[in-house]
């Protein structure tokens, strides 16, 4: 507070205003308890997502993979056949993998 | 800001250390609460708000610039929560108000249990909320006008204003002399 000149006044209020230290009884461990919650919820969420969406979407995305490929022989007159087309297994295999590989690179960060 | 502070702020920073921002959670705890008492006159209240400010504080911390004191900014944190969550309860009293039934505006003005009202208690329930807010901080938490105008958002100009009014309003109401000093250092 040097920017201002203080008068007597202003020392009675400072000594009105000052108050007794607050004793921390656990505060400060609660919000860390619910810091680390925080921390903890947000690095879980990406890979559950992650997973549940490919659970959600495997068979429509695999449809929609092996109909485009249809489509694009069918338009260029070559045979492709979607064979190549992973199966809804694969796709949820793969999402599982790379969800369980972000919780671990998130594991391992912390 | 103290070095510590800023270690502590660094640390939290870059690597999402809890345990340094548990640090300044404990250095910096009996302000912020003591703040958000004097401010609600509630002392649950005051607990759930400081709570919240720190939660607050954790993601946002990457938007402390350094300038000024690491408490000034938390104040600032803690009033900015202080104001949704009125905002909250008036919200709250309206719904309750469309629909017919009596509110409970806990935590709107300053309501201390009459055991608990101290000389300071009936000193802050003459000021209006703002000028209690930049009170406190000037002289409770010793913050600069440069740090209240921060924290509050409102120019040093308004700040001084402020604090004269309620210097004012104080004088007219309560006689402000050394014995309240003598009593307080006593």
């Amino acid at each position: 507070m040097a920017e201002r000149q203080k008068d007597s006044e202003d020392l009675v209020l400072e000594a009105l205003f000052r108050a007794e230290r607050i004793p921390d009884d656990g505060f400060s461990k609660r919000v860390v308890a619910r810091v680390r919650r925080r921390v903890w919820t947000r690095r879980v969420t990406l890979p559950v997502a992650v997973v549940a969406g490919s659970i959600v979407a495997a068979e429509p995305v695999v449809s929609l993979l092996k109909t485009a490929v249809e489509l694009l022989g069918t338009v260029s007159g070559a045979s492709v056949t979607p064979d190549w087309v992973p199966s809804s297994f694969t796709l949820v295999a793969g999402a599982v993998l790379f969800g369980i590989l972000l919780t671990t690179l998130n594991l391992l960060e912390e | 800001m103290s070095n510590e502070d800023r270690e502590l702020v660094a640390r939290a920073l870059s690597y999402r250390d809890t345990s340094a921002f548990g640090e300044l959670v404990r250095r910096h705890q009996s302000q912020v609460r003591g703040f958000l008492i004097r401010l609600s006159g509630d002392a649950a209240l005051a607990d759930d708000l400081a709570q919240d400010s720190f939660m607050h504080a954790w993601d946002r911390l990457g938007t402390y610039a350094g300038r000024g004191s690491f408490i000034g900014w938390l104040l600032k944190v803690a009033y900015t929560t202080f104001l949704q969550s009125k905002r909250r309860s008036r919200r709250y009293a309206e719904i309750l108000e469309e629909i017919g039934q009596v509110a409970d505006l806990q935590g709107t003005g300053y309501t201390r249990p009459a055991e608990e009202v101290s000389d300071l208690d009936k000193l802050l329930a003459v000021l209006n909320e703002q000028e209690r807010a930049v009170m406190i901080m000037s002289y409770a938490c010793g913050l600069s006008h440069r740090e209240i105008s921060d924290a509050t958002e409102l120019p040093v100009g308004t700040i001084k204003s402020l604090i004269h009014r309620g210097k004012e309003k104080i004088r007219s109401d309560f006689e402000i002399d050394d014995k309240h000093k003598d009593h307080r250092h006593g």
